[in-house]
Formats: C-alpha cells, structure tokens, sequence
C-alpha cells in the first residue's frame, strides 16, 4: 500500500508561513496532480512529500509509515526534477544506475534493473552518451529511468514537463500517462499547466496561497467548481466573469442583469435560496458555452474587438463596457469578422454565480 | 575595432604589462657599474650575470623547495577548502556572518599571525621543515579559496544534490561523486592560484625556513642583497629564472585560471 496521507501540514520560511496546515489523502495508484499558479506551494508541497523540505508542523504518512522526520531515502519515493538534474559528467547508464550502485546493490542486479528500465523507456542506444549529447525529450525520459530502477511506492513529478516544447510536452504526457497505466504506482505530479492536469490526473488538487481551493476529479472541477478562482483556472480559454446583479429570484432560478451590457438581463438555473434582489454577484460562463442559436438562452450582444481563427473552432474576443473582455467561442462558423456586431446566447444551465468573496452560489 | 588602431593599441597594452619583464631582462645583462646610470638598455652586454648567479645560491634547491611546499600547501588548501565551501554555501552555514568573518581574516595584516605561529610552530618542533611550510601555506590561502570556490559551488544546481539525496546517496559520496568532479574546473583554478600565491610568499617563509633545506625562491632572491652592494645584474637572472614555473603554469592553465577570476562576475 503506498497511499500518501497529509495530516494538517504547515510549512512557514522564518515568520512567513507558505503552507497553511494542508489536508490531504493520495489513494494507492493514484495519479494526482498538485496545480496552481506560481508561488501557490505546489512544488514546496511535493518536496515535503519527498523529504527535501522540512515539515514544521502536521505529519505526512507513505502507506502505514510516519515519514515527517525521515531522510528523503528512508521515504522509498522518488523524484523527477523540472530541471531533469541528469548528472552531467556521467553516462545515461550511470546516472540511472546511481543511487543503486550508492546504496550497495550488487552490479550485476544494478545492471539488470537499469537494462529493463532503459528498454521500457527506449533508451537501449543512448546508454553510453552524456546528458549533453541527448535531445529534452530524451533527457526527461531518462531522469524518469533514473526514478523507475528505484522501484519507488510513490513517483513525484516536479513540473517535469516544462522545459519541452510544445509537441514534444504532448508527448511525454501521454508517455507519462502510459508509465502510470503500466506501473500502478502512486504519483503526485506538480504543474502550473491546467491542461496537463486535466489529461493526467485521476485527482487534481487546486493550490493557492499555499491553502487548497478544492480536491477533484478533472470533470468535477471543470463542471462543478467551489469557487471563482478554481472556475478560472481549470478551462482553456478561461471561464468569463461578468459583474452582475441579482435582478430577480424565480423557481427554476436567479435572473441577474449586467451593468457593464446596458444592464442586459440573463436567466441561471441557479437556485436564489441563498441570494437577495439587488445582491453584487459575478456571473461566470465558459467560452464554450455560448451558443448562436434562438431560444437556447438569454441573448447578449457584443461587438467583436478581435476574431481568432483556429480551424475548427474560432475565438471571439469582445469588450465589455466597464473596459473587460469576454470571450466566445464558435464552432463551426468563420463568417464573424472583427469590428462585427453578434449576438450570442448564455443557456441558464450552464451559467455560474460567485458571491463578493469569490464562493460559489449554488 | 578598427585594426588599424587594434594593432598599435594592443602593442602599446602589450608593452606596458611586459615592460618590468623587459627591464629585468636588460638588468640581467649589466654589469654592476652600468646598472647605476638608469639606462634602460645595457650599453656592454655583460653575461657573466648568468652563471654567477647560478653559482652564487642554490637556486635549484630553492625551486624544489619553493615547489614541494607550494604544492602541497594548496593541495591542502583544497582538502580543507573544498568541502567546507560547499557546506557553508550549500548549507548556510554561519549564515552571512561566516562566509564575512572567512575573508576578514585575510583582510588582516599577515604579520599579525607571523609571531603566534612562529612560536606555535616552533613548539610542535616544525619551524625549518616543509611540513611546517606546507601546513602555513595550506591554512593562509583558505579565505581567497573559500571566495574563488563558493562562485563555483553557487553555480552547481542545488537539484543534483537533491537528486543523490532522494536516490538515498550520502553526503560524503555526494560530494564525491557528483559535487567534486564538477567542480574540477573551479577546483583546479584554485588549486593554482593558491599554488602561486604560497609561491610568491615572501613573510612567513623569511621567519620559518632557517636553512638552505627550506628555503623557497623569493628567500634566495634576497640572498643577493650582501652587507655592501645589491648585486642586481645576478638578482635580475635569478628572478627570470623563478619566473619561468609560475610563467609556464599560468600560461598552460591560463584557461582556467581566468574562468576561476571571472565566475560569477556576470549571470
């Protein structure tokens, strides 16, 4: 069993406390991804886990083991770095067969696991080249190697994907993905990357301002978010929030009008159980949830500042009147130029509401 | 630049630095009466500097002297140096105040540490001997090898030790295996300063080494100066001499030396 479990755990720098006493519990096989945006203690999180931090208060657990106080060995995880962190002066084969060789395992089993470790990541005929010698890709495969021949409880993953480019990223998460599927090891993953966190994760864990803003699966975050700031993060292009007041309170929900829109009135499915007539509220929709056709929901008006074509589908970018942008999105339709005037539909059902302090209103 | 001014700009720069070496060259060849009309260039060439010199001192002995204790000296410099820079960096070891206190003690005066080492030395039986030498040198040059290193060791990513440490490597094979070997360009810049810098050392090698057994180059040096005259035509062959390991050191390592001068300079 190689469940991770954080009980209330606190991490603070000198008088500046950078993780405020996290709950949490990573299943056995498990793939969780910690996300966030920069200085949120996703990565600060993750090296506690692994022991690289100190904990100050609170206890982390690996299976049934207390590991708080244990050294980074002792914790029988290991670790891919952003930076790869390949030792430079050693072959492919040396610096996956490392922390073996370091820790007395006989060369010859040394050998064996490092042959099976390359074979699965298709490294067999880069053994003997240096770091330098290798492309990012094949670099990031072997720090995974150097992870594998461990044959950890628990891989963490510290944005490992972040110095690639853009095809190559996408290629490495499925192989991560594959990794995962083939070795049902538990990994807790750290990205700042929202897309990779819906792609990877079974469970992705919403960090900010070292607190965590909700634990989900990557549709439940997507379709039910607890507040405006996860609404924002997951989705791309991000979910659109417009100012708004809660103009009237029906059975099947809360009507809001937009002061920014000519104080244009649009209809929620959402229940007024916990909303007033007159209330500040922000209303959220998704860029894809517009639609262009009659009756699907209330109709807005925008005049489009710029179009951004990408095939398929299209972005519309439109400013508001209190100088904000929201953007549409269409599907299968180019004809909108920039500079037109369109009118688009909000459906009730797929609309947000978020209170002054940013919680959702449901 | 443009290479019409590049080339004369360059000898005059050229001139400028090799110019004491230019006059010592000439000095070499005067002979004591023509040394004191101040005249660059010698107006009777006189070589019997050459081999009086050489037979005046034993300027052979001097050098492997001066070489041994050098040698070993920065050689220790480094065993010291090495690992303790890495630990006060990587660490933050005495945090800012000892990393400060490391390079004040080189701000000091040498002097000041000539006369309790002299009778510490001197009690531990090693004032004459290499071994006391070497044990000078090693500990005097720690504060420059402290600064040449820790730009090298705040280089290193902090991950590849961390990598041996989730690897469940220790710190002694850590620093072994990873930190050490690539640090051997920084290492081995230090390694030769410290090397010419104990070379050069005139102070402490003119009060602990009493004989002709331990005497380094610079103590030869100023054997030439007798109770009447300087004789400066046969220093001046001496000097030359002295000149050319440190010459041929620099020059061979002169890639590594300005790396070790200029790391950290810039990002």
């Amino acid at each position: 069993m190689a469940d991770v479990h954080l009980k209330n755990v606190k991490k603070n720098y000198g008088v500046v406390e950078v993780i405020h006493g996290i709950d949490l519990e990573v299943k056995d096989h498990e793939f969780v991804v910690f996300v966030g945006p920069s200085g949120c203690g996703k990565s600060t999180l993750l090296r506690m886990i692994a022991g690289l931090e100190t904990t100050n208060s609170g206890s982390i657990h690996i299976g049934d083991r207390d590991v708080t106080d244990m050294a980074p060995v002792d914790r029988n995880v290991s670790m891919v770095f952003q930076s790869y962190a390949l030792y430079p002066h050693m072959t492919v084969e040396d610096n996956m067969g490392f922390g073996l060789k370091a820790n007395g395992v006989d060369p010859a089993e040394v050998k064996r696991l490092v042959d099976e470790a390359a074979q699965s990541l298709q490294l067999e005929a880069f053994m003997k080249r240096k770091p330098a010698a290798l492309s990012g890709g094949q670099r990031q495969r072997v720090a995974i190697g150097r992870a594998i021949v461990r044959d950890p409880e628990v891989f963490l993953f510290d944005e490992p994907l972040s110095n690639l480019d853009a095809e190559l990223r996408v290629h490495m998460r499925i192989e991560i993905a594959r990794l995962h599927k083939r070795l049902k090891s538990t990994m807790i993953y750290v990205t700042h990357d929202q897309v990779e966190a819906m792609t990877l994760a079974d469970k992705i864990v919403v960090l900010q301002g070292g607190r965590i803003e909700q634990v989900g699966t990557p549709l439940d975050l997507f379709d039910d978010p607890d507040n405006r700031f996860v609404a924002g993060f997951i989705g791309s292009p991000k979910m659109n929030f417009l100012p708004a007041i809660v103009a009237g309170i029906a059975a099947d929900g809360v009507t809001v009008t937009l002061p920014s829109m000519n104080d244009t009135p649009v209809r929620t499915a959402v229940p007024g159980d916990h909303v007033e007539t007159g209330q500040t509220v922000t209303l959220g929709v998704r860029p894809e949830h517009f639609t262009f056709r009659k009756g699907t929901g209330s109709p807005i008006t925008v005049d489009c500042d710029v179009t951004e074509q990408m095939g398929e589908i299209s972005y519309i970018y439109a400013n508001t009147g209190d100088g904000a942008q929201i953007i549409v999105e269409q599907r299968h339709d180019r004809s909108t130029k920039d500079g037109d005037r369109v009118q688009t539909f909000i459906p009730p059902d797929k609309t947000f509401l978020f209170d002054a302090e940013g919680r959702r209103i449901r | 630049m443009n290479r019409r001014l590049y080339v004369p700009l360059m000898t005059l720069v050229l001139l400028f630095f090799t110019f004491p070496i230019i006059f010592m060259a000439m000095v070499s060849l005067k002979g004591q009466a023509d040394i004191s009309t101040g005249d660059i260039f010698p107006n009777v060439l006189y070589w019997r500097n050459y081999p009086d010199a050489f037979g005046s001192i034993a300027l052979d002995r001097y050098l492997l002297n001066s070489a041994i204790v050098a040698s070993f000296g920065a050689l220790l410099t480094l065993v010291i140096a090495v690992p303790a820079t890495h630990a006060i960096v990587r660490y933050r070891i005495g945090r800012n105040w000892l990393p400060a206190f490391i390079l004040g003690t080189y701000v000091a005066p040498p002097i000041v540490a000539l006369f309790p080492l002299f009778f510490l030395l001197r009690n531990l039986g090693l004032v004459n001997t290499h071994l006391g030498m070497i044990l000078v040198y090693g500990v005097m040059n720690l504060p420059v090898a402290f600064w040449l290193l820790s730009s090298f060791v705040r280089r290193l990513p902090v991950e590849l030790e961390e990598a041996a440490r989730v690897d469940g490597v220790g710190y002694f094979r850590t620093l072994r295996s990873i930190v050490i070997p690539l640090l051997m360009p920084g290492i081995a810049s230090t390694g030769i300063i410290c090397l010419i810098l104990a070379y050069n050392e005139f102070l402490f090698a003119s009060f602990l080494a009493r004989s002709q057994d331990t005497q380094t180059v610079p103590i030869g040096l100023s054997l030439f100066q007798g109770d009447r005259q300087l004789r400066f035509g046969q220093m001046a062959v001496a000097s030359l001499a002295a000149m050319v390991p440190v010459y041929v050191l620099a020059v061979f390592f002169q890639r590594w030396l300005v790396r070790g001068l200029t790391t950290g300079i810039g990002k």
